[in-house]
């Protein structure tokens, strides 16, 4: 007999519902808010609508350069690399 | 000290072949001009000091680990959220450094891999309506 498991998905709920005024650079603060970063859409009817976001790590590296390292690493180990290159042609 | 700039093979290499050739005979587009020039300033400092103060070089662990030998990091540019990296090592001969890798790749689209990004949330479903009471 096999079980299905099927993600259980919960719409969001109302939890807090308050009335702020912006200062005088239109700021408004969100009171408890559990992420630093949101994704915000200004709507025609003058509403604006935040979803929290969460960073992606900018030093992940791409493939490519993964592989030019790897290949480049493994050249290094067994002590093979380029000759050395001459920089004074293009030096200022 | 000064070191001796090597640049590992194949990729590496060709890399620098590439451009140098290029730049030697005038061929070089606006943004490869630019790169390669930082290149040039990078790779002049690595060799008279790798620890310059511009070049922020730090050890990157990870590369470390996976590699097993000392993985060093140094930053084409400094004040640059977008600045490219240049992957280095020391050997294969005392006093000599070797350029494992270089990002942005040349042949990556410019910056592709550094700009933030925002993970997105999946669509929220609509709210359910409230049930009705059916008694009446």
């Amino acid at each position: 007999m096999t079980t299905l498991l099927r993600k259980q998905k919960t719409s969001p709920i109302v939890v807090e519902e308050y009335d702020v005024a912006a200062d005088a650079k239109k700021r408004i603060s969100l009171r408890h808010a559990r992420t630093k970063y949101f994704r915000v859409r200004s709507l025609s009817d003058g509403s604006f609508l935040l979803e929290p976001r969460v960073l992606v790590p900018p030093g992940a590296l791409s493939p490519r350069v993964m592989k030019m390292l790897d290949q480049s690493a493994d050249n290094l180990k067994k002590g093979v690399a380029s000759p050395p290159i001459d920089l004074a042609p293009f030096q200022d | 000290m000064p070191f001796k700039i090597r640049m590992g093979v194949p990729e590496m290499a060709a890399v620098w072949s590439d451009l140098s050739t290029r730049k030697l005979q005038g061929k070089l587009g606006r943004n490869e001009e630019k790169f390669f020039k930082k290149l040039v300033k990078v790779l002049g400092l690595l060799g008279a000091n790798p620890r310059h103060h511009s070049l922020r070089t730090h050890a990157i662990d990870a590369l470390t680990d996976k590699y097993g030998f000392k993985v060093f990091e140094a930053c084409l540019e400094n004040n640059t959220p977008a600045a490219g990296r240049v992957f280095w090592a020391y050997g294969p001969e005392k006093g000599d450094i070797t350029v494992i890798g270089v990002e942005p790749h040349p042949d990556d689209k410019r910056g592709a891999y550094y700009r933030i990004k925002l993970s997105g949330l999946p669509a929220a479903r609509p709210e359910a309506p409230p049930e009705r009471n059916q008694a009446s």
